[in-house]
């Protein structure tokens, strides 16, 4: 997944202006036996995701140091997708997604942060062709990532972090509502996070998850590089 | 309506669409712990380039009341 995230000295509302870029890229791996036979676009181009935000860094809360950003997420069905595949790089569907996300400095050494998102999607009117559906539209969510930290080392971290879904309003199929299909997930993990120089930065964490609802359960491994030029 | 697709639905659920490859019967790709310690804090004014590698493994599908779905263990796992 690459992504391009610039911040602009200029100024809103005490707050910086930015965009957020993001392009993910994707290698699907399956099989099954339940169902149509299970089907895996080998494309590799996942949807596009740009926003606009304003991130602040110099705000306090509790007299503690507490940094924050509002961001407008917009997921733009360029992802490959054929309605051949039970499973697509992309959606073919638009999602509109602002968050809001926070850090807050307890201690030096002590934090916590977390990120906060609604999220709205359209209708894919191209649906997997063996459910004879002519429109799908996943319902309304509110999921956020947390994770409390705490620096053993200088300039290292460790973290318990996770995550929680919850859908809130049901899918819809050829404009109908289809009763109970919101989904929900909880995720929580280890995770690490070495400024190894005041530029670059290594993230590395897993999570598990539970209370699982219309929805697959498994682990997630996740690495993340981050360079400042 | 919801009995005679939850079969195919159930079975594309199964591969770990959200975060990662999407099947449209489900949320789409989203932040699901992608991005967590200092989030709040961007660095500082100027360009930043994040890269990220994330492997998800899914194991089990599980049912409006949390309960595995019968006959769906498949061990589908995504790069991205």
């Amino acid at each position: 997944m690459n992504q391009f995230v610039h911040v602009y000295k200029h100024k809103i509302l005490g707050g910086h202006l930015g965009a957020d870029v993001l392009l993910p890229v994707v290698a699907i791996s399956g099989s099954g036996s339940v169902g149509p036979p299970v089907s895996t676009n080998p494309a590799v181009l996942g949807d596009l995701v740009v926003g606009p935000f304003v991130q602040w860094f110099d705000t306090k809360l509790l007299g503690r140091p507490f940094f924050q950003r509002v961001e407008l997420d917009f997921i733009l069905p360029t992802g490959q997708y054929d309605n051949k595949y039970l499973i697509n790089p992309g959606s073919n569907l638009w999602t509109i997604e602002p968050y809001y996300a926070f850090t807050w400095f307890l201690t030096p050494e002590f934090s916590t942060s977390w990120r906060i998102h609604y999220t709205y999607n359209t209708k894919n009117d191209d649906p997997f062709v063996a459910l004879g559906a002519n429109d799908l539209q996943p319902g309304q969510a509110f999921h956020f990532n947390y994770s409390f930290e705490y620096e053993f080392f200088k300039n290292f971290r460790g973290a318990v972090a996770g995550y929680y879904l919850k859908q809130i309003t049901d899918d819809d199929i050829n404009g109908q509502t289809l009763s109970n299909s919101k989904e929900q997930v909880f995720a929580i993990g280890p995770a690490v996070f070495w400024a190894a120089s005041p530029n670059f930065f290594l993230g590395l964490k897993t999570q598990w998850e539970s209370s699982v609802e219309n929805r697959p359960e498994g682990n997630r491994t996740t690495f993340r590089m981050t360079y400042k030029f | 309506m919801r009995k005679t697709i939850s079969v195919p639905l159930l079975a594309a659920l199964l591969f770990g669409v959200a975060g990662t490859p999407s099947f449209a019967f489900n949320q789409p790709p989203l932040n699901l712990g992608l991005t967590d310690i200092l989030d709040g804090a961007f660095p500082a004014p100027g360009p930043t380039s994040p890269s990220t590698s994330r492997r998800t493994r899914r194991t089990n599908s599980r049912t409006m009341t949390g309960t595995p779905s019968p006959g769906t263990r498949r061990s589908p796992t995504c790069f991205r």
